[in-house]
């Protein structure tokens, strides 16, 4: 806490808080707009098929 | 520029910010139209972009541009130290939201642009009165 006096270190903060608060966001969006995958039953079914 | 006159400039940006997301949020929820003369505002309105976690990002930004205005109408360091997080998180997530636009969706919305232009200056903003009490 002590670093956390000086002007340097009160503005690095902001700066990490920042980027980590934006990669969450992005992670979030991501997340939510990857395209779904096949139904897991349906990728088994197709990974087990006869050739 | 004095903090008083940062602060005041911050909280009519924000409370600009938040009408036109305002906006944006009725529209979605009323099912209307969107005026748009960049003709991409339904594209982008319509994607999946358009919601976080289930939330739309208007209302998102709606809970962002309130907490940027409270943070500025506080004083103290801790204020001015919150008022920059918040304005800094919110250019990083619009500058991913408009390269999304560009590059993914192909879409621009001028409803976004206008945002994302209220968000560039609350972190000028924001930023200035961080450097004022650093001093």
């Amino acid at each position: 806490m002590a670093r956390l006096q000086t002007p340097r270190w009160r503005f690095a903060a902001v700066l990490v808080t920042a980027a980590a608060l934006v990669a969450l966001l992005v992670a979030a969006s991501r997340l939510r707009s990857e395209p779904a995958g096949p139904e897991p039953v349906a990728a088994i079914e197709s990974a087990l098929a006869p050739r | 520029v004095s903090e008083r006159g940062l602060r005041l400039a911050s909280v009519l940006l924000a409370a600009a910010g938040a009408a036109i997301s305002a906006y944006l949020l009725v529209v979605r929820e009323t099912g209307g139209t969107l005026v748009c003369a960049t003709g991409g505002c339904e594209t982008v309105q319509s994607s999946r972009y358009a919601e976080l976690l289930g939330f739309p990002v208007a209302a998102l930004a709606l809970v962002g541009f309130a907490a940027v205005a409270g943070a500025a109408l506080a004083r103290g360091e801790w204020a001015r130290l919150a008022h920059a997080t918040v304005a800094l998180t919110a250019l990083g997530f619009s500058g991913y939201l408009l390269v999304v636009q560009v590059v993914e969706l192909e879409a621009i919305c001028q409803w976004c642009m206008s945002v994302d232009v209220v968000v560039t200056a609350l972190a000028a903003l924001a930023l200035l009165r961080l450097r004022a009490g650093l001093r």
